[in-house]
């Protein structure tokens, strides 16, 4: 046992600190706003007010109940804030650019400012979060008389202890105390509460460092061997197949919802945050903080359930264990722990709720009757009274709920019902951000209809029957109707309750948020809101402020500013820039003058003091569509500019492609060129040779002279036949060829071609096998150019045949009315990469016989493509060879 | 053109994380690793869950490291509708 007026003492000193470290904290931020109180790291350690009493003993507790199901309560933000990226960084940025003051705030300013989504939010909250304020009393007060229990706190422990509700009493007061001193100095929210904050930050190394002694104590002290522990743990702890089911999503779920929706976390989180830099490190260094917490938590439980005697409450393990072995320093830090938990649950939470609570429902109450009259100074009185006394209801309700439920079990779950209520926020927070067309009544019925479910089938028979629900009801449904049992609504009793409850009070929610939604038209602010929110990451224009037109008189103005912004504000507003010179105030003086009231009491009720002084107010809507059409162009140019550079991708290749193409054509040209005149030159010289010899020997025998000019007569045949060809390709590509036009059978052609080679095949020892014929053809063109075609096929054939019995088949077929010649020979056959070069000018086969000019198969195939068919290499041969094949199609009649 | 295309992975791997993480940590996946098994006289599951969570951690910090890095270099070059907004924020801030 520990002397109480030690751990009094130790209490008041360890607050004394906390109040040093607000005050010190407070002066500080004040001199230096930018200085280490803004860090990543304290922004991080004040979100770490997550984990609560709830989990410094609950945790454990959990653990010998539940087995691991504790860590998906961690598991959960883990995933939030790994993904703050998706979701939490727009929320975060949408927060500081609009000044919001609370969550409530939040979603009633994205919806069109709406006053009563507002306090609807915070009545739910407030609903919510009582009884877990209740909760930390209740722990603080266990712990304070479990640790002075005069037999032993494991005795205290073992036993029903009625709770001392002086000691509950005090350090309510207390709490209040410290929230107002430090939470309420100024009523803008958003100067931030740098001396809660550092004190809060203080609190979270307490805590973790007060877990992690405990559980290294455990591991190394009181086991003998470190890994030995897990031999001791029941089988109940660690059954995992009982464990990861629908339960373990639902919580992962819920959890992960709690840690953006509760007004805390959302105080702590997106309030107080003041730059992107604050939430990059708290993704990984809260995810930190959760995983350190939970390190030691089974090890406690494991050793707890083996070494402290049965029935002792295993709530409260982490303090009895280290008493029970008379390690008293680490029993008071242990202690210290728990109390830092607590308080700081309360005090942030007190603080959130106030504000909630003062902007939500006693401002837009108040700006009805009280307000128009009040003079400046009490104004600003006004709220900050109003925002002290909602500190002392809220921690007071939460004493109220503590002294009501007594020593029933029913608080010990309110964390996780608290965290279903809450997560009724969540359709109207993610809808809000992202969907453009959700509307405030949307947002209302969805909230409403979530809350009551919620309420029916998890909140009120939490209270097993004590409270306003009867336990009769639970059991059998109102008025006896069964299919209406909080538990198993509809029949729907396969779930655990908390599963149950999650799954009917979101369901409807969304449901109710989206069908009205469609059937409700947005008002004019709500569609601009809804722009400035979903688009928050776009640059911000000046068409913003375009978009609502008001006319108010500056003196007018300066009075509402002066009353609740306070005078010192105010001439800083008006005295810049000659503003108060005029006497008709401008759109950008007063959209700010009501941005620096919103971050005051809220963008509801800075709305409705505005449009008190403006005497007409115009949402255009050209401007307003202009706005929302920004975005999109924005989206729509880019994507434009995308398709724009790979149209010029492509237009590149085929610039490419073509430029590839005429260095090939100009290399062939060269080629030709240089063959052309080795094929001239050839015939020339001997022309010239022989007619020198004939001309400077007159007396030449005459036998000799007619050999000679027979040569000379030979040669200049085959310069003609070479022009020719050159001119043939000329006249063919120009399209204008002597053609002449008959109607003719195509075997004649081929039969034509086949005399006209018989005389090189002979000399060849080629044999021509004529096997097919097709009967009955008619085509229309010119027969010449047709066999000229075939001579060319054929007369190839028989050139680049170099197998030793040379054979070469010509035959020919009519085919749905087309008719088709395949000429094929059994030599080398074309290599794959020659196809189609081939049947380019000037172009020859890789070996030869005879050169040829390398024109026919071109003149062939422009030939054929003149009779409307074409000129190929069959694909795959039958046999060894090449293989070229003729289609033209033919008129039937 | 290197650097927007690096801001790019570096955004679809953030966006990719939480998704990741979820699949792990939830059944059927999770169930995998339920088996009674002793890993160092640790249970088998204990070992999974606390070893992806360090690795969540891991991989989250590297992420907004990386990302930190990233917006560094897109402020020097050039700006987003964010940065403008963070600006014209700490503008006012000053004016207040």
């Amino acid at each position: 046992m520990l002397h109480p007026n030690l751990v009094v003492f130790v209490c008041l000193a360890y607050v004394a600190i906390l109040f040093g470290v607000a005050f010190a904290g407070d002066r500080r931020a004040r001199r230096d706003p930018a200085g280490w109180l803004s860090s990543p790291l304290v922004y991080t350690l004040s979100i770490s007010i997550y984990c609560t009493s709830w989990t410094f003993y609950g945790a454990v507790g959990s653990a010998v109940t539940g087995g691991m199901e504790f860590i998906a309560i961690y598991l959960g933000p883990t995933i939030v804030f790994a993904g703050w990226w998706v979701f939490l960084r727009k929320l975060v940025t949408v927060g500081r650019v609009h000044h919001t003051t609370s969550i409530a705030d939040l979603i009633s300013a994205r919806f069109g400012k709406n006053p009563a989504l507002g306090a609807i939010i915070t009545l739910m909250a407030l609903v919510a979060t009582a009884p877990y304020i209740a909760l930390q009393l209740k722990a603080l007060t266990a712990s304070f008389q479990v640790v002075t229990f005069p037999e032993g706190a494991v005795a205290a422990a073992g036993q029903q202890i009625e709770p001392d509700y002086a000691i509950a009493f005090w350090l309510a007061a207390g709490l209040c105390v410290f929230s107002i001193m430090f939470g309420v100095r100024n009523i803008d929210v958003n100067e931030r509460h740098h001396g809660v904050i550092a004190a809060i930050a203080l609190e979270a190394v307490v805590k973790l460092a007060a877990l992690i002694a405990i559980g290294l104590w455990v591991v190394f002290g009181l086991a003998d061997v470190p890994g030995s522990l897990f031999a001791d743990a029941p089988v109940s702890l660690l059954n995992a197949e009982a464990t990861f089911g629908s339960r373990w999503i639902a919580l992962c779920f819920l959890a992960g919802a709690a840690v953006i929706c509760l007004p805390r976390q959302f105080q702590v989180t997106v309030v107080e945050n003041s730059s992107e830099g604050q939430i990059r490190t708290a993704s990984w260094l809260f995810p930190l903080y959760l995983f350190l917490i939970c390190l030691f938590v089974l090890p406690i439980a494991i050793a707890g359930l083996s070494r402290l005697p049965a029935g002792s409450g295993a709530d409260l393990y982490v303090l009895t264990l280290p008493l029970a072995f008379d390690q008293n320093t680490l029993g008071l830090l242990a202690f210290l722990g728990g109390f830092s938990s607590a308080t700081s649950m309360v005090i942030v939470s007190s603080i959130a709720l106030s504000t909630m609570v003062s902007n939500h429902v006693v401002m837009p109450l108040a700006l009805r009757s009280l307000l128009p009259a009040a003079s400046a100074q009490s104004v600003r009185g006004f709220i900050l009274g109003t925002r002290r006394a909602s500190i002392v209801f809220i921690v007071f309700l939460g004493f109220l709920y503590f002294r009501l439920s007594g020593t029933s079990d029913a608080l010990a779950a309110i964390g996780l019902i608290s965290f279903c209520g809450v997560a009724q926020f969540l359709p109207s927070l993610v809808g809000g951000l992202y969907w453009r067309t959700a509307t405030a009544v949307g947002a209302i019925a969805g909230l409403a209809g979530g809350f009551l479910v919620w309420s029916y089938t998890l909140f009120l028979p939490s209270f097993e029957g004590f409270f306003l629900m009867p336990a009769a009801i639970i059991e059998n449904g109102p008025f006896g109707w069964t299919w209406l049992k909080p538990y198993a609504l509809f029949g729907l009793d396969q779930f655990d309750p908390l599963v149950h409850a999650t799954l009917w009070s979101l369901g409807i929610n969304v449901a109710l948020f989206v069908v009205v939604s469609m059937l409700t038209e947005p008002t004019p602010l709500a569609r601009l809101q809804s722009t400035l929110f979903i688009d928050v990451f776009r640059r911000q224009t000046e068409s913003e402020l375009r978009v609502i037109r008001r006319t108010a008189r500056v003196s007018e103005l300066r009075q509402v500013a002066d009353r609740v912004l306070g005078p010192a504000a105010a001439v800083q507003l008006f005295e810049s820039d000659g503003k108060n010179r005029t006497v008709i105030a401008s759109d950008e003086l007063i959209s700010e003058v009501e941005q620096r009231l919103a971050a005051n009491v809220g963008a509801a009720s800075a709305r409705s003091l505005i449009s008190r002084v403006v005497t007409n107010e115009t949402i255009g809507v050209e401007e307003l569509k202009r706005l929302a059409g920004e975005a999109e162009q924005i989206r729509a140019y880019s994507a434009e500019l995308e398709q724009k550079s790979h149209q010029m991708e492509a237009t590149a290749a085929k610039l490419a492609r073509a430029n590839e193409r005429l260095r090939e054509v100009d290399i062939q040209k060269d080629e030709f060129l240089s063959q052309v005149s080795h094929e001239v030159r050839t015939p020339m010289a001997s022309i010239r040779s022989f007619s020198d010899i004939l001309l400077n020997n007159r007396d030449m025998e005459e036998s000799e002279k007619l050999r000679f000019l027979g040569i000379i007569q030979i040669e200049s045949l085959r310069l003609t036949r070479l022009l020719d060809g050159i001119l043939d390709v000329h006249q063919m590509e120009s399209g204008q060829p002597a053609w002449e036009t008959e109607v003719f059978d195509p075997e004649t052609a081929i039969d034509q071609a086949i005399e006209s080679c018989e005389a090189l095949a002979r000399t060849a020892g080629v044999t021509v096998k004529r096997p097919r014929r097709a009967r009955g053809a008619k085509i229309a063109g010119d027969r010449d150019r047709l066999a000229q075609v075939f001579i060319n096929l054929v007369s190839n054939a028989v050139k680049y045949n170099t197998d030793p019995k040379p054979v070469v088949t010509v035959s020919s077929s009519l085919r749905k009315g087309v008719y088709e010649a395949r000429v094929a020979d059994n030599g080398p056959g074309i290599r794959p990469t020659e196809r189609e070069r081939i049947f380019l000018k000037f172009v020859r086969g890789p070996m030869p016989r005879r050169s040829g000019a390398g024109l026919g198969l071109a003149i062939s195939r422009q030939i054929i493509e003149r009779f409307g068919g074409d000129l190929s290499l069959a694909d795959s041969p039958a046999l060894r060879g090449a293989e070229f094949v003729v289609r033209i199609p033919f008129d039937d009649a | 053109m290197r650097r927007r295309a690096d801001a790019e992975r570096v955004r679809a791997a953030a966006t990719l994380l939480p998704f990741a993480a979820a699949v792990l940590l939830l059944p059927p996946f999770v169930l995998l690793f339920a088996a009674p098994v002793l890993v160092a006289g640790i249970p088998l599951i204990v070992v999974y869950i606390f070893g992806t969570w360090a690795a969540i951690v891991l991989a989250t910090w590297w992420l907004a490291r990386i990302a930190a890095i990233v917006e560094h270099v897109r402020d020097d070059t050039h700006d987003t509708g964010a940065e403008a907004a963070n600006r014209s924020m700490a503008g006012r801030g000053a004016a207040r």
